[in-house]
């Protein structure tokens, strides 16, 4: 026998994590390589940003280098945080979910 | 394929990149305006012209602008009477450069504004992005 509140919470779990383990470690996989390689990425494109502002100071690159630079490792931040904190939120929604 | 929003930066900093070289050769023209030779009949300062092609950048799959070269002007030199001048060949003669101030400064002109208008594009691009951002914060 199930309550239908429990239903109903495993129905919105299984959105988030399938019901079998194997699909339910590719999703929480899923969530752990999206961290990963935003992480990376945005750590790529802010040390691009910092060389090219380095080389802006030296006189080695151009200002609008510079600004495209610094301007593209910002956007790539600004990106993978606003994700990360939809994702996160998400999840946390799950958690305090009444049962 | 890069994402629109992206390439239209690059797009524009490709504009902004050739604009700039185009103040730069005005600011050489106008700066040697007055260059002339040193010996007698020695050729002046010869105006620079800059153009423009377009640059495909196969990996974006889009096209930016870039400085195809900066060629030398070849339209003849002003000729002045200045006997007392070093550069005075011997009829008394200087030549001056063939720059124009008043093109120079339309030239200039008119660069400022292909600047300012890559940099709104730039600027509008910049704006949509934050805005598209902006759905998934709420």
């Amino acid at each position: 026998m199930t309550f239908p509140a429990l239903a109903a919470v495993s129905a919105a779990a299984s959105f988030f994590q399938p019901a079998t383990p194997a699909q339910a470690a590719s999703a929480q996989g899923g969530f752990g390589e999206f961290l990963t390689r935003s992480a990376s990425e945005a750590a790529r494109t802010l040390g691009e940003g910092e060389a090219a502002a380095l080389d802006g100071i030296a006189g080695r690159a151009s200002l609008t280098e510079v600004a495209g630079k610094v301007m593209a490792a910002e956007r790539t931040v600004q990106t993978a945080i606003a994700l990360r904190d939809r994702f996160v939120a998400a999840l946390q929604e799950i958690s305090r979910l009444q049962i | 394929m890069l994402d629109p929003l992206s390439a239209t930066f690059r797009i524009a900093a490709s504009g902004l990149e050739a604009q700039s070289t185009r103040m730069r050769v005005v600011a050489e023209n106008l700066a040697n305006a007055e260059s002339t030779g040193a010996t007698p009949g020695a050729d002046p300062y010869r105006r620079k012209l800059v153009s423009f092609d377009n640059a495909l950048d196969r990996a974006a799959g889009v096209n930016l602008v870039s400085v195809k070269r900066v060629s030398a002007d070849q339209r003849p030199f002003r000729m002045s009477y200045d006997p007392s001048h070093p550069a005075a060949d011997e009829k008394g003669y200087v030549k001056l450069p063939n720059v124009d101030t008043l093109v120079e400064l339309a030239d200039m002109k008119e660069a400022n504004r292909s600047y300012q208008a890559c940099l709104q594009v730039w600027r509008q691009a910049r704006e949509l992005h934050a805005m598209t951002l902006d759905l998934l914060k709420a």
